[in-house]
């Protein structure tokens, strides 16, 4: 009796421990920034701000794609950063409205740039940046 | 017999004097002197080579100017007649009569620079460019279509980067007080266009590049409609005839002159589009900056747009050679001021401030388009 309840304290440790790491394997490939929308957006905006070109061309849809060099040049000439800025998706929509800005320097000029809407599409199971808003 | 010959004397001897004082007439607008020691060179021009100095206080006659007026041949003549000194001096550092009326004062043919004197043969596109380009027939057909799409022929916008953006650049043609000095001829041109630069430029802002302005994020909310572009904005509220165009100062610091070719071509087929013409303009640099070359690569791309495209260019570079730092804060990029908030092209301005210069050559420019093409009975304004 006493070996049996080792055995089975052994396997439910055993269990627990595959469990554990099955959910957290699960966390780390379906919890990946790209899987949200809202915080593709984000991200997106961000490499923007930072001119990361090579952000901005893993999370900008094939409709964009030609105008990725746009986006990732677009702030080139300040220094800019993200201001308060949150965004959360409307519903099963594609559209994801952001809060905040982006804060661009220049010299001794500070300018704000509102962030707005933007739309998302979903491709290969990987949320895009794909936009204004309309 | 006596008599006779006294008073014949007596007469050449009048003659003498008139002549001397014609030469010398403290009145004439013509006459002038420097405010400090500068060259006299062969041509209107810093490839022309230096011939003497002209001493400061030292009264010289104005005979021409180049097409702008910032360079005027001026000759020294002694009291027998003789020509002692003649040659170009840069106009902004003369001591010019209040009564001086360029439009009095002949034209000069020759080139605004010799190319083939230019220090590498990477600058010689920059000199042959000249700083004030003939307006093409092609812009005709621009301005007409612009006119069947309900654009305004008394409007001209800005389009640039923070140089563009300036409040005392184009703006200060909106305000009172402007004196136009001997520059009299763009009276009209200024009454003309002047009203329109008071509305800010949506497409003129401060870290703008020729990417940012096709990024609807860089609109202005309050002003643009959701999802234009910086450049169709303004297009579509000012509804312009012409639209002054210079980006480089900030482009030259992080994007090659491929993309900068590209993106200027861009910006020059949508401002077209939009029956607006696009009036180029190439960028002051100083050798002494890290992009030196770079700045050179990028200008050559702009006089070589201009050209494949037939549009009227304005050649600031070349303009602002002779000035003190070529016409540029420590920056190397934005254009110095000397710290006045009303136009003035009088006595010696344009010589020391390369924002007051390059509203000058706006001005000019757009007087040049205004009687090339506006004023031409066969356009309807």
């Amino acid at each position: 009796m006493h070996k049996l309840s080792l055995l089975i304290f052994r396997r439910m440790w055993t269990f627990r421990l595959i469990a554990v790491s099955a959910l957290l394997l699960l966390a780390a490939c379906g919890g990946g920034a790209t899987s949200d929308p809202a915080d593709v957006v984000l991200r997106f905006m961000d490499a923007k701000a930072k001119a990361h070109a090579d952000t901005i061309r893993s999370l900008i849809c094939s409709e964009m794609e030609s105008a990725w060099e746009q986006q990732a040049a677009s702030f080139g000439s300040v220094e800019a950063r993200l201001e308060g800025a949150s965004c959360s998706r409307g519903g099963e929509s594609d559209v994801v409205a952001c809060a905040g800005s982006i804060v661009a320097v220049y010299g001794t000029e500070t300018t704000s740039f509102p962030l707005t809407s933007y739309r998302v599409v979903q491709e290969d199971g990987e949320w895009k940046w794909c936009g204004e808003a309309p | 017999m006596k008599r006779l010959c006294a008073a014949f004397a007596v007469t050449l001897i009048l003659l003498a004097f008139a002549g001397s004082a014609l030469m010398q007439d403290p009145a004439s607008p013509s006459l002038t002197s420097a405010f400090q020691d500068i060259n006299v060179r062969q041509g209107p021009g810093t490839t022309y080579p230096t011939q003497a100095r002209l001493r400061t206080g030292v009264p010289v006659q104005i005979i021409e100017r180049n097409s702008v007026g910032t360079w005027v041949h001026v000759q020294q003549t002694l009291e027998d007649g003789t020509i002692f000194m003649d040659g170009w001096v840069v106009s902004g550092f003369l001591n010019l009569s209040v009564e001086l009326r360029f439009s009095q004062v002949p034209v000069s043919t020759l080139a605004d620079a010799l190319p083939e004197n230019a220090e590498s043969p990477a600058l010689r596109a920059l000199y042959s460019a000249p700083i004030i380009s003939p307006v093409s027939e092609a812009m005709r057909v621009v301005y007409q279509r612009g006119l069947e799409m309900r654009n305004y022929s008394h409007v001209v916008t800005k389009i640039g980067d923070s140089v563009s953006a300036d409040p005392l650049y184009l703006t200060l043609m909106s305000r009172p007080g402007a004196a136009l000095g001997p520059y009299d001829y763009l009276q009209d041109s200024l009454d003309y266009f002047g009203a329109s630069t008071q509305v800010e430029s949506v497409a003129a802002r401060i870290g703008l590049n020729t990417y940012a302005l096709f990024d609807a994020g860089w609109a202005s909310p309050d002003t643009c409609q959701q999802g234009e572009t910086p450049l169709e904005c303004e297009l579509r509220r000012k509804q312009p005839s012409v639209a002054l165009i210079m980006f480089g100062g900030n482009d030259v610091k992080h994007i090659n002159e491929v993309a900068y070719d590209q993106q200027m071509r861009r910006l020059v087929e949508e401002t077209l589009a939009k029956g607006v013409i696009p009036v180029l303009s190439t960028f002051s640099a100083n050798p002494n900056d890290p992009n030196w070359w770079k700045a050179v690569e990028f200008n050559n791309k702009v006089i070589q747009i201009a050209a494949d495209y037939q549009l009227p260019l304005i050649n600031l570079w070349l303009a602002s050679r002779p000035l003190d730092g070529f016409g540029l804060e420590q920056d190397g990029i934005h254009m110095n001021h000397w710290g006045t908030d009303t136009l003035r092209f009088d006595n010696g301005f344009p010589a020391f401030s390369g924002a007051n210069l390059r509203n000058l050559l706006a001005l000019r420019m757009l007087d040049e388009i205004r009687r090339t093409i506006f004023l031409d009975p066969t356009a309807q304004g």
